[in-house]
C-alpha cells in the first residue's frame, strides 16, 4: 500500500495531464453535438465562445421535428426488431456450433476442417459479398428485414463460433461425462450444463453482436433498400443527404439515434467491459 | 475410413451423431453467404456484365487488366495501404498507452473508463457525420477552435484539401476505433500479477523499463490478435469516407473499399469491380495468413 502510494505520487502530474486531455478529446466532440441539437440556427456562431456556449433556451423542438422528419419510432421499431432476433439467434446458435465442434476438435480433422471453413469467414470482406448477395437475396425473395437478420447470423458467426470454442477449451469435461453417466443425452447435457456454464460467454456475444448489429448500416443499405424500411443508422444517412444544411436539425436526429444505444451501454457498462474482457482474455 | 461411416449411423451413439447433424445447416447456410459469393465474383471478374439486359460475356483476364492500368485503382490500393498502416499504428500506440494509465489507481476511474469507451459504442454513421460538421469550412468548430488560439487567420476547408482531408479522416477513424484497443488491452492489464511489477522495480528497473519488459509481453497475444483483426477491419472501411469526403478531394482519400462500392453501383462495372473485389480478399487473406502464423510461431494459436 505504502509503495502504490509513492507510486501514485511520482506519476501523478504527467498521468493526470494525459488523462485530462484524453478526456476532453473525447469529450469536446460530443459536447458540441449536445449544444448544437438544442440551438436555434439563428443562435450558430462563428467563434468558439459562440460555439461552446449553451443554447438560450433548452428546447426539444430540434428533436420533435426530427423524429417526425425521420419516422422515428418505425426506424427504432426496425432496429430494435434486427437487433434482438439477431443477438437471440445467435446465442443459439454460434452457442451450439461452437459446443458441437468445440468438443469434437480433438483428434478429428472432419471438425478441424469445419472450424476453419467457419472461421476464415472472418476474412472476407464485404465488398467482394455485397453484389453476389444483393441479387442472391433478391431472387430467393429475402431481400427484407429477414433476409437482413440471416446475412447476420452467419456474418457473426466465424467470431462468435471462436470466442466459444475458446471458452469451452478451458472447461473441463468432469461435469459433462457426469451427466452422460447419468444417461443424460447430449442434447439435454447440452441445454441443462454447458449453456448455463458458458453465461458469461453468452454475454460476450450478446454484447459484441448488438453493438456491430446496431451500427451496421451497409447492411441493411443494400439489402432492404427495396423495401422502404429504415434502421436508425439508415434513416441518419438518408436524413444527412435529404438535410444536410440544417446542422441543429441534423444533430437532434443523431442524438436520439444515439440515445438508445448509449442507454444500453450504460446500463450494461460493466457486463459490456466484463464481456468484452471474457471475450479477449478467455 | 468405414469405421467412421459406421460410427456416424449407430443410433444409440447420440454423442457422435448429434453434433454432425447441428453443424450441418451452419455449413449450409455458410456456402450461401460465403463461399456461393466468391464463387460469383471469380466468375463474374472474368466477365463483361451488360447491366441493361443482364448478359454476361466472356472477357478473360482483361478485367484485371483493365483494373492494373486504372490509375485510380492504384491510387486507392496507395491510400489504403497508407491509410491502414497510419491508423492501426496509432490506434495501438495510443490504445496501449491510454490502457495502461487506466489501469493507475486514482479517484474517479471507473468515470474516466467509462468516458473513454464512448466513441466505441457510437455508430460509424454519426461519427462520420459529427467529424464531418466539425471540419467543416464555414461553421466548424475545428477553425473557430484554431482561430481562436490564433494558429490560423482565416477559415480553411479542411475536408477540401488533398492534404488536409486525408488527415481528418484518419484523426476521425482514429477517434472512434483507439477505445476499443483501450478497452481490450485494459482487460489482458488484469491478468498481469502485481508481483511481478514489484519483483522487477526491487531489481531495479524503472517503469519504462517495467512497461517494454513486462507488459508488452504478458499482453503480447492481445495486441496481436488486435492486430489482426484491427488490420481486416480498417482495410474495408467505408461509411466514414463515404460521409465525410466521398473519396475526395482529388480520390486523396478514396479507399479501396469505397472504390469498389462505387465502381460496382455508380458506373455499373460489375466484371471489374469484382476483379478489385477479389484482390482485396486476397490481400486480406495473406496478410491474416502472415499474422496467424506468427503467432504460431509465438506458442500460441487462436
Amino acid at each position: 500500500m505504502r509503495k502504490k502510494n509513492k507510486a501514485a505520487r511520482t506519476v501523478n502530474w504527467p498521468v493526470t495531464i494525459l488523462l485530462i486531455l484524453g478526456c476532453v478529446t473525447i469529450f469536446f466532440p460530443l459536447y458540441m453535438a449536445v449544444i448544437i441539437a438544442f440551438k436555434q440556427p439563428s443562435e450558430m456562431t462563428n467563434d468558439i465562445a459562440g460555439a461552446l456556449a449553451f443554447p438560450a433556451s433548452w428546447s426539444f423542438a430540434n428533436f420533435a421535428e426530427a423524429m417526425r422528419v425521420t419516422d422515428f419510432w418505425r426506424s427504432l421499431g426496425n432496429s430494435l426488431l434486427l437487433t434482438v432476433t439477431t443477438v437471440v439467434l445467435s446465442v443459439i446458435i454460434h452457442g451450439l456450433g461452437g459446443y458441437a465442434i468445440g468438443r469434437s476438435m480433438k483428434g478429428s480433422k472432419l471438425y478441424n476442417l469445419a472450424y476453419l471453413y467457419i472461421v476464415s469467414g472472418m476474412f472476407v470482406p464485404f465488398a467482394i459479398l455485397m453484389m453476389p448477395l444483393v441479387k442472391q437475396t433478391a431472387q430467393m425473395g429475402i431481400a427484407n428485414r429477414f433476409g437482413v437478420i440471416l446475412l447476420y447470423t452467419v456474418f457473426f458467426m466465424p467470431l462468435n463460433l471462436m470466442l466459444y470454442r475458446g471458452y469451452l477449451t478451458n472447461i473441463p469435461l468432469a461435469l459433462e461425462e457426469a451427466a452422460r453417466v447419468d444417461g443424460a443425452t447430449t442434447w439435454k447435457t447440452y441445454w441443462s450444463i454447458v449453456f448455463p456454464i458458458m453465461k458469461p460467454m453468452h454475454a460476450t456475444v450478446a454484447v459484441l453482436t448488438a453493438m456491430s448489429t446496431w451500427n451496421d448500416v451497409m447492411t441493411p443499405l443494400v439489402i432492404m433498400s427495396g423495401t422502404g424500411q429504415n434502421t436508425l443508422p439508415l434513416a441518419q444517412l438518408n436524413f444527412q443527404t435529404q438535410f444536410g444544411t440544417n446542422y441543429n436539425l441534423a444533430f437532434a436526429s443523431y442524438l436520439l439515434a444515439l440515445i438508445p444505444i448509449l442507454l444500453f451501454y450504460i446500463v450494461c457498462q460493466k457486463q459490456i467491459l466484463n464481456g468484452v474482457v471474457n471475450g479477449a482474455v478467455k | 475410413m468405414p469405421s467412421k461411416k459406421s460410427k456416424l449411423f449407430l443410433k444409440h451413439d447420440s454423442s457422435k451423431v448429434l453434433p454432425r447433424l447441428l453443424l450441418l445447416p451452419g455449413m449450409v447456410i455458410i456456402a450461401l453467404v460465403f463461399v456461393y459469393p466468391i464463387c460469383y465474383a471469380l466468375l463474374m471478374s472474368f466477365h463483361k456484365v451488360n447491366v441493361s439486359n443482364q448478359t454476361w460475356s466472356f472477357a478473360g483476364i482483361s478485367n484485371y487488366i483493365a483494373m492494373f492500368k486504372d490509375q485510380y485503382f492504384l491510387k486507392a490500393m496507395g491510400v489504403t495501404a497508407k491509410f491502414t498502416v497510419l491508423s492501426v499504428s496509432f490506434e495501438m500506440v495510443i490504445g496501449t498507452l491510454m490502457a495502461v494509465l487506466l489501469n493507475q489507481n486514482f479517484k474517479g476511474r471507473g468515470f474516466v473508463r467509462g468516458i473513454m469507451i464512448i466513441p466505441w459504442a457510437l455508430p460509424t454513421v454519426v461519427n462520420a457525420i459529427m467529424w464531418k460538421w466539425i471540419f467543416n469550412a464555414n461553421y466548424g468548430a475545428f477553425n473557430a477552435l484554431l482561430t481562436q488560439l490564433n494558429l490560423i487567420d482565416t477559415y480553411k476547408a479542411w475536408l477540401a484539401r488533398p492534404d488536409t482531408a486525408f488527415n481528418c479522416l484518419l484523426f476521425a477513424n482514429v477517434w472512434k476505433e483507439t477505445p476499443y484497443v483501450v478497452l481490450l488491452v485494459l482487460a489482458g492489464l488484469q491478468s498481469i500479477p502485481h508481483e511481478l511489477y514489484e519483483a522487477a522495480s526491487v531489481d531495479g528497473c524503472g517503469p519504462i523499463r517495467g512497461f517494454f519488459k513486462i507488459t508488452i509481453p504478458m499482453i503480447k497475444q492481445i495486441l496481436l490478435i488486435l492486430l489482426i483483426t484491427k488490420t481486416i477491419w480498417t482495410i474495408q472501411t467505408y461509411d466514414v469516407v463515404s460521409i465525410m469526403t466521398a473519396g475526395g478531394p482529388a480520390s486523396s482519400t478514396q479507399l479501396i473499399s469505397y472504390y469498389v462500392q462505387k465502381m460496382s453501383f455508380k458506373f455499373f462495372d460489375f466484371g471489374v469491380g469484382s476483379a478489385m473485389a477479389f484482390v482485396i480478399m486476397l490481400i486480406t487473406f495473406i496478410l491474416s495468413v502472415c499474422y496467424v502464423r506468427s503467432m504460431a510461431k509465438n506458442g500460441e494459436v487462436i
